[in-house]
């Protein structure tokens, strides 16, 4: 299973970084650009999260035809507080992750919360 | 002395002959019109001047283009010409400066390939199928679609002024108001959400609510895809600024829960 995992400082200077990593895994999924958009809309959403200190990983498993990712750690209360009080209202984060992943969850673990997700990859041939 | 020349004359010993000297009385000819357009563009902070220093490059790339066997008067060519210019220069100062314009260019040529192979492919397609396309390299697709991330998100807003719709850096807008009801009472109430105009509600609304893809969006709403990714990431961003400022944010995060 292949996975890519980048850990960076919290830091809008460096999220660039993870929105190319996740435009070099596109072409390599052949991904559309739709789908594309989509995971780094999921990720400008949440890397900029100021609720907690320290760096911000972001992992993506390549499962099949699935990507499983993770993101955080993110302090569970605020996101988790954030992601209730969105259900089924408004755009905030709990919309944005609902829409453009086929599922996500929050988990938390020693004190931090991770967003998990599963995005589905719909195979585009490759012409050529 | 001999009358003056009309400008097929001067047109025709520049372009026939070679006459450059008929090239620049052209030009001076033709400065009051370029100063006349550009001063209906030198409200947006910009010296006159410079305008029409630019404007200026408008109006000789049209006398240098311009072709005697058509039926057009210069005037007719230059017009157009001197205004696109002048839009470019807004166009370019839309953009971080670190975005080369190469680049920019490349974006807007991959924004429209995109409608286009949206069309024909019904669905939205890759950065394989774009690169080979525009027949660059896959890198090149990403690192240009990465550069309208640095686009200035103001330059993005459609001001007070109804020219500013024309002003539109990657294409035209439209200048049909967007009278969208948002259907949903509670979706209106959302914190946050008052702050988008019509068009932003209705394309969150599109892509949060029924579904839609962004290509999908960007059909029904007659803009890119690429404007459509752009204004779904400023809508959010307008929203959690709001939220933000209106202290609407939950509290600092407790030392302990249960």
């Amino acid at each position: 299973m292949d996975e890519i995992v980048l850990t960076m400082p919290r830091n809008r200077r460096f999220f660039d970084v993870a929105h190319l990593v996740v435009g070099g895994l596109a072409i390599r999924l052949n991904l559309t650009v739709d789908n594309l958009a989509d995971l780094q809309l999921a990720l400008a959403g949440l890397l900029p999260r100021e609720d907690t200190d320290g760096d911000v990983t972001v992992v993506l498993r390549l499962d099949g035809d699935a990507i499983d990712g993770r993101i955080g750690p993110f302090a569970p209360g605020p996101l988790r507080r954030e992601l209730e009080r969105d259900g089924g209202d408004g755009y905030g984060t709990h919309h944005v992750l609902e829409t453009v992943f086929d599922s996500y969850r929050l988990d938390e673990e020693d004190g931090s919360a991770w967003v998990a997700f599963r995005m589905a990859i719909t195979p585009t041939p490759r012409s050529g | 002395m001999a009358s003056r020349q009309t400008d097929k004359e001067l047109l025709r010993a520049y372009h026939e002959g070679g006459d450059v000297t008929a090239r620049e009385r052209l030009i001076e000819r033709y400065m009051s019109l370029v100063r006349s357009l550009a001063r209906r563009y030198s409200y947006r902070g910009e010296q006159l001047d410079d305008l029409v220093q630019i404007g200026a490059i408008g109006l000789i790339k049209a006398i240098d283009r311009f072709d005697l066997d058509r039926g057009v008067e210069l005037t007719t060519y230059a017009t157009p010409n001197i205004i696109g210019e002048i839009k470019r220069h807004f166009r370019d100062r839309g953009w971080s400066v670190r975005v080369p314009r190469g680049l920019q260019e490349l974006n807007v040529q991959l924004s429209r390939i995109v409608e286009q192979l949206t069309v024909q492919l019904a669905r939205s397609p890759t950065i394989a199928e774009l690169a080979k396309a525009a027949n660059i390299e896959e890198e090149e697709v990403l690192e240009a679609l990465e550069s309208g991330r640095a686009y200035s998100s103001l330059s993005l807003s459609v001001g007070a002024s109804g020219d500013d719709d024309e002003m539109d850096p990657l294409e035209s807008i439209g200048t049909e108001e967007h009278q969208y009801e948002v259907s949903e009472d509670r979706a209106v109430l959302e914190p946050g959400f008052r702050v988008l105009d019509d068009r932003e509600r209705k394309i969150l609304h599109l892509r949060f609510f029924e579904g839609l893809t962004q290509s999908q969006i960007a059909q029904q709403i007659g803009i890119s895809q690429m404007h459509v990714s752009r204004l779904i990431r400023r809508s959010l961003e307008k929203i959690r600024d709001e939220i933000a400022s209106e202290g609407l944010e939950e509290p600092p995060r407790r030392a302990a829960t249960s």
